[in-house]
């Protein structure tokens, strides 16, 4: 082979590696493209990658020049480079430098713009911790909506993470709505047109309550979650009833700050709507289905669906051997002890501890279970009886299942609440106590009110009775209570009527002693 | 804490608060009286021709010369060094002041027969005695002795180390005669340096520079600039203290590393490739090639400094530059809110622009103004304060307004300080307020509705200083130990001490605003008495009062937080001072790089300077870490904590390996406190928190940091003469 031979061999072999490498280059490379029809080409491995983690700044006209540099300037140090700067952040809130504060976090983002808990801690930092330092409730709540806008910077990073969505309905709805300056901070709020415009479309609300803007964010953030990025870190039964309770708080805040129109009414018809809504989702426990072992999924309005099915089959037994429950419970009661029965024949205030264990322990053994009944039942219909209880058993533990779920999100309060915010004389007695509270200079008329407020609650109490089970109510009502008691002092009566119309809702839930 | 220097006048820095006080101190006034008189005669006569003039000196009688200077100065060194070793041994005297060691002196006969029973401390006693009649009180304050002892201990040291590595060389009485002859020479040289050799051989070092593309330390920087507008946020609370700080920082970091480079590998590389023969056959001088060097390469980096300079200045401006719109209708809603109140929380805002507006503000033309000088008269248009500045509005003819640029963002505040005093709740003086809890101890509290007070003390409150009255400018924080009226600040008022009766008199009560620069006049007239005759004493001194009139709830305070704004300086001045300040420390690093240069190879020397200029940044730290007041403990024990993951705070488990680690530990922390004494403290020079936070930065303090790197450069300069000296090529 001659020289000249050689060379155009290399140059072929050359030719040839170079358009293997600029085949693999495009297979990898290539773009995402829309053709004429609108149809979309997934393009290369990497722009399916893009696709598939959400690297959305890689879209072009969105990528990132200044976070990239600094990446790079920091010649592979990053972590080294992170490390000072939360240190810096750190010392410049202790010194209270918010200049300095606000640029290090700038820089912190910059370079850890994929690491959501870095921007839902140092927002967290900026709309609680350093808000607070403000003496001004002013600068106060700019520094909340400060945190808010760092977070929005967040989601425009990562626009397929849930969390932070979330933590954007969290601060919208509960740092606005709860903290000691709500009222500030609501009116400042919808007065804030520079916020509001700065939102997306979809997260705008027409009222600017910052309630509904918040669970606007909530829905977003279930919007993500449902097509599949999934919420990390969060319960469903917790993550779903963050919408349905912004609307709870917005339709309370509305009525506490003096709307008792058709606004309400409305707003306290959907929450209503929103919270059955919210039962009839489907949820995932940490139960097993007992009858197949898989994971065990519920809806949070069955619960009376399940006490009915087991209702049922009760019954069902019990129409299989009439008088049977009976004759068990007096076979049981015949087998107590003395001092057990004598334990269970004193009133439960007269109990001494130990009677109250020994009665405790005998009404367990007095309890008559649906296996022991349909035991006892014997022939043909032994089997059918047996049958009922087991699905009895079922239903009861279904049933529990549920209310154990229900207890964490209160919902059974929630859904009175909802209903009895409806009752036009509920409105009316809030509208009273309304009152009463901007008439501070005219007592006499102020203690009217008050009265004919709590004269009103007086009978929501009565026709709802389980809404005193659950303590907000009550201590919303005992508020009232001491604020009427306050005006009555001012008179020159400094102690509450005798038979005060409210007297079970003090000794409840009002300080002891008092 | 930085302020306490920054109250302390230059000569009471240098010299010791007392230091007009001494004898020493007229009689050098009448001597220096006495030389310039002479001096001037001298010129006159010279001038005229009546009197020729030249140094007849024969290269004997100049060697003659240069020894008695030489080995007068060693034995001043040697004397210094003695002094200060009695001073500092003996136990009274290195830990009292000198007040409290005439205190003691005068407390009963008893005690100080027992205090003078040990001689060294009587010696030390006298001594101190002494210094105080030569000095004045409190001169061992003064930086310049300082300074002085560890020159004298360095020199000496180095002529020691000298010593013992020519008897190795050259054996014990040729070693003699090199040092005898390095010493003589020098102070021989000092005499017959020449301004124009050490120009010429400057000059080389600037061809060299260039040569060397110094200019790509610039390009750097203007491609920084070019993209920092990517990282600055012009819409940050105070965008103005951001741009500074980075236009200074980087600047320093920029300028720094460049200088090390060549300043470090310039001479070594001349001697490798031989070209320094090309100087040193010519009839110059060591001293002057290292001073030559240090000079080239300092104009070079001032001259890039003053580009640089320029170009930030520029950036900042540019990068801080916008304009609000009002249009007729925001106009006519301000005055229609002025007259009737807000609809709004924050009232009619301008447009947005860099992330804020400014509230539209409109004063009637009617009513009284009492608020401080220079406020917008009546019947105009203002803009609120955002972000640190505001802006002048013109009306236009249309009914809209025209704003101008931003104001009083680029400003160079005179603040005059006082001294911090507090009073706690039953009114008795006490050191400090009550801590509420906060990490950062900077500020302490008083609390409202009793007696505590912050009282500061000013000194030279003069009529001509302050002929209208005073401008007190105060930065409080705020403590809420209860919610109380959300939308009520907290109020507090400003008091005056009477000379005559000294009591307090209330001037004004005010609205507590935090985290921004609340100002507040002091008129002539309080309640119809003068301020000069009334409140300052015969020495000029006023003490102004502060109070929270609100229950239970606190003001924060620390001394430089209220002050009295002495009028304002030029901004375009105190940006020069920023960049004087980096001048400094290039000039140090210049210094520095060109003196380890001359005995070690170009790479060792850079990282020597570099540990310098590292160490220096840390001097603050390293002291803490010699005297045991950093979290952790020492170097050992520290390492100890990261390897084992222990927490900072809790003791480590008694054992040996505890043991040996605080052994090590204690050995360590002498050698670091002597290097956080000796090394320069690179972060002093650096001024650009007072040019961005927009406070002149005093000129006793430039002084005071011109003073410091040439008293460390004067060493630095000696052993480069030395070690250039003691190499065969330069003799």
């Amino acid at each position: 082979m001659t020289h000249r031979e050689r060379a155009l061999y290399w140059k072929i072999g050359y030719g040839v590696g170079i358009c293997i490498c600029i085949l693999l280059l495009y297979g990898l490379g290539a773009p995402s493209t829309r053709d004429a029809s609108g149809q979309i080409s997934p393009g290369g491995a990497l722009a399916r990658f893009r696709a598939d983690y959400g690297l959305t700044e890689a879209n072009l006209g969105e990528i990132d020049a200044a976070g990239e540099t600094i990446k790079l300037a920091t010649l592979g140090l990053r972590g080294v480079a992170v490390l000072l700067l939360w240190e810096r952040a750190n010392e410049c809130k202790m010194k209270k430098d918010w200049t300095g504060l606000s640029a290090t976090l700038q820089q912190l983002a910059k370079l850890q713009p994929r690491f959501i808990s870095v921007w839902q801690f140092q927002a967290w930092n900026v709309a609680y911790n350093c808000s607070v330092e403000f003496d001004d409730y002013r600068d106060r709540y700019r520094w909340v909506i400060k945190g808010i806008h760092y977070l929005r910077e967040g989601i425009n990073y990562n626009q397929y993470e849930p969390r932070l969505l979330w933590d954007e309905g969290w601060f919208t709805g509960h740092k606005i709505g709860r903290a000691d300056e709500k009222t500030q901070f609501r009116r400042l709020f919808r007065q804030d047109d520079d916020f509001h415009d700065s939102l997306p479309v979809d997260l705008r609300d027409p009222t600017r309550d910052n309630w509904l803007c918040g669970k606007r964010c909530f829905l977003a953030a279930e919007r993500l979650d449902a097509a599949g990025h999934k919420m990390k870190g969060k319960s469903p039964l917790l993550f779903h009833s963050d919408a349905p309770k912004c609307q709870i708080n917005y339709a309370d805040a509305i009525v506490s700050e003096g709307s008792f129109g058709e606004v309400a009414l409305e707003a306290w018809r959907r929450a209503d709507a929103e919270w059955k809504e919210y039962g009839n989702l489907k949820i995932e426990t940490t139960f097993r289905d007992p009858r197949t072992g898989e994971t065990l999924f519920i809806h949070l309005n069955d619960k009376e669906h399940y006490l009915e099915e087991a209702q049922n089959h009760i019954k069902a037994i019990e129409a299989l051997a009439p008088g049977l429950r009976q004759q068990l419970e007096e076979e049981k009661r015949a087998a107590l002890t003395k001092r057990e029965r004598a334990a269970l024949e004193t009133p439960p205030a007269q109990r001494t501890p130990q009677e109250y264990e020994l009665a405790k322990a005998a009404q367990r053994k007095l309890a008559v279970t649906h296996q022991e009944l349909a035991q006892r039942i014997t022939g043909p219909k032994g089997a059918v009886a047996r049958d009922h209880a087991s699905k009895a058993a079922l239903a009861e533990q279904m049933a529990d299942y549920i209310d154990r779920y229900r207890q964490i999100v209160n919902f059974e309060y929630w859904r009175l609440r909802c209903q009895v915010e409806q009752d036009p004389l509920t409105l009316q007695a809030h509208q009273y106590i309304y009152q009463a509270d901007q008439q501070e200079l005219d007592l006499p008329q102020a203690r009217e009110n008050y009265e004919k407020g709590m004269a009103a609650w007086r009978k929501v109490l009565d026709a709802h009775p389980k809404l005193l089970d659950d303590r907000t109510t009550g201590e919303e009502l005992v508020e009232m209570i001491e604020r009427y008691r306050k005006v009555l002092g001012r008179i020159g009566e400094p102690r509450l009527p005798p038979n005060f119309i409210l007297q079970d809702v003090l000794d409840r839930y009002g300080k002891k002693g008092a | 804490m930085i302020v306490e220097r920054y109250i302390a006048d230059f000569w009471g820095w240098l010299l010791g608060p007392g230091w007009h006080d001494g004898i020493l101190f007229p009689w050098l006034l009448y001597l220096l009286g006495v030389l310039v008189l002479a001096g001037l005669a001298l010129v006159v006569l010279v001038g005229s021709g009546w009197v020729r003039w030249s140094l007849p000196l024969t290269p004997r009688q100049s060697r003659s010369l240069g020894r008695i200077v030489g080995y007068g100065t060693l034995g001043v060194a040697l004397l210094v060094i003695l002094l200060m070793g009695i001073f500092l041994l003996s136990p009274s005297a290195s830990s009292s002041s000198a007040k409290e060691a005439t205190e003691s002196s005068a407390s009963s006969p008893k005690d100080s027969a027992q205090a003078d029973s040990a001689e060294g401390v009587s010696f030390s006693k006298a001594l101190l005695r002494a210094g105080d009649f030569l000095f004045g009180p409190g001169w061992q304050e003064g930086t310049f002795y300082q300074w002085l002892g560890m020159v004298s201990v360095v020199t000496w040291g180095v002529v020691l180390v000298g010593l013992l590595a020519a008897v190795i060389r050259h054996g014990p009485l040729p070693a003699l005669k090199v040092v005898d002859r390095t010493i003589t020479e020098l102070a021989e040289d000092v005499f017959r340096l020449s301004p124009r050799r050490v120009w010429a051989l400057a000059r080389l070092a600037i061809q060299e520079a260039v040569r060397r593309r110094i200019v790509i330390g610039f390009v750097l920087f203007l491609l920084l600039m070019l993209f920092a507008g990517w990282y600055l946020d012009p819409g940050s609370v105070n965008p103005t203290r951001l741009y500074l700080h980075f236009v200074l920082t980087t600047t320093g970091y920029l300028m720094l590393p460049l200088m090390l480079f060549l300043s470090t590998f310039s001479l070594p590389t001349d001697i490798r490739t031989k070209t320094i023969h090309t100087v040193v056959t010519k009839p110059v001088r060591a001293g002057e090639i290292v001073l030559g060097r240090v000079l080239g390469f300092f104009l070079v980096a001032a001259g890039l400094l003053a580009v640089m300079g320029v170009i930030s200045y520029v950036f900042v401006i540019r990068g801080l530059s916008h304009r609000h719109e009002i249009t007729a209708e925001m106009a006519a809603e301000a005055v229609k809110q002025a007259q009737t109140g807000p609809t709004k929380e924050f009232g009619v805002m301008t447009t947005m622009v860099h992330n804020h507006r400014h509230a539209i503000l409109w004063k009637p033309a009617d009513s009284a103004s009492s608020t401080p000088q220079g406020q917008t008269p009546p019947g105009t248009f203002w803009l609120a304060m955002e972000q640190g500045h505001t802006h002048r509005v013109f009306p236009r003819e249309d009914g809209s307004l025209e704003v101008g640029p931003p104001e009083g963002n680029l400003i160079a505040r005179v603040p005059q300080y006082g001294k911090l005093q507090f009073l706690d709740r039953q009114g008795r003086p006490t050191d400090k307020g009550i801590n509420v809890g906060e990490e950062w101890e900077y500020r302490s509290y008083i609390e409202g509705d009793t007696n505590a007070a912050a009282i500061w003390t000013f000194e030279d409150i003069r009529p001509e200083r302050f002929p209208e009255g005073v401008l007190v400018e105060m930065t409080l924080g705020v403590f809420r130990s209860w919610k109380g009226e959300i939308e009520q600040p907290i109020r507090g008022s400003l008091l005056l001490r009477d000379r005559t009766t000294r009591s307090f008199v209330e001037v004004f009560t005010f609205s507590a605003k935090e985290f921004q620069i609340d100002s507040h006049w002091i008129p002539r007239q309080i309640k119809g008495k003068d301020l000069f005759e009334h409140f300052v004493d015969d020495r000029g001194r006023l003490e102004i009062g502060l109070k929270c009139l609100d229950r239970a709830q606190f003001f924060g305070v620390s001394q430089a937080d209220l002050y009295l704004r002495a009028g304002d300086a030029s901004f375009v001045g105190n940006f020069f001072k920023g960049y004087l300040g980096i001048g400094l420390q290039v000039l140090l690093v210049v210094g520095l790089g060109v003196a380890l240069s001359t005995f070690l190879s170009g790479p060792v020397a850079m990282v020597a300077t570099g540990g310098v200029l590292v160490l220096g940044f840390f001097g603050d730290f390293m002291y803490r870490l010699a005297v045991g007041k950093t979290y952790g403990g020492g170097p050992v024990e520290s390492l100890i904590r990261l390897v084992t993951q222990e927490n900072v705070i809790s003791e480590l488990e008694p054992s040996p390996r505890t043991t040996a680690a605080k052994m090590l530990d204690q050995l360590a922390s002498g050698p670091l406190w002597v290097m956080s004494k000796m090394l320069p403290r690179f972060g002093d020079f650096d001024c650009s928190s007072f040019v961005a936070d927009g406070f002149d930065f005093p000129a006793a303090m430039v002084l005071a940091n011109t003073a410091n790197a040439l008293a460390f450069l004067l060493p630095v300069f000696v052993l480069g003469y030395g070690f250039l000296k003691s190499q065969e090529l330069a003799q």
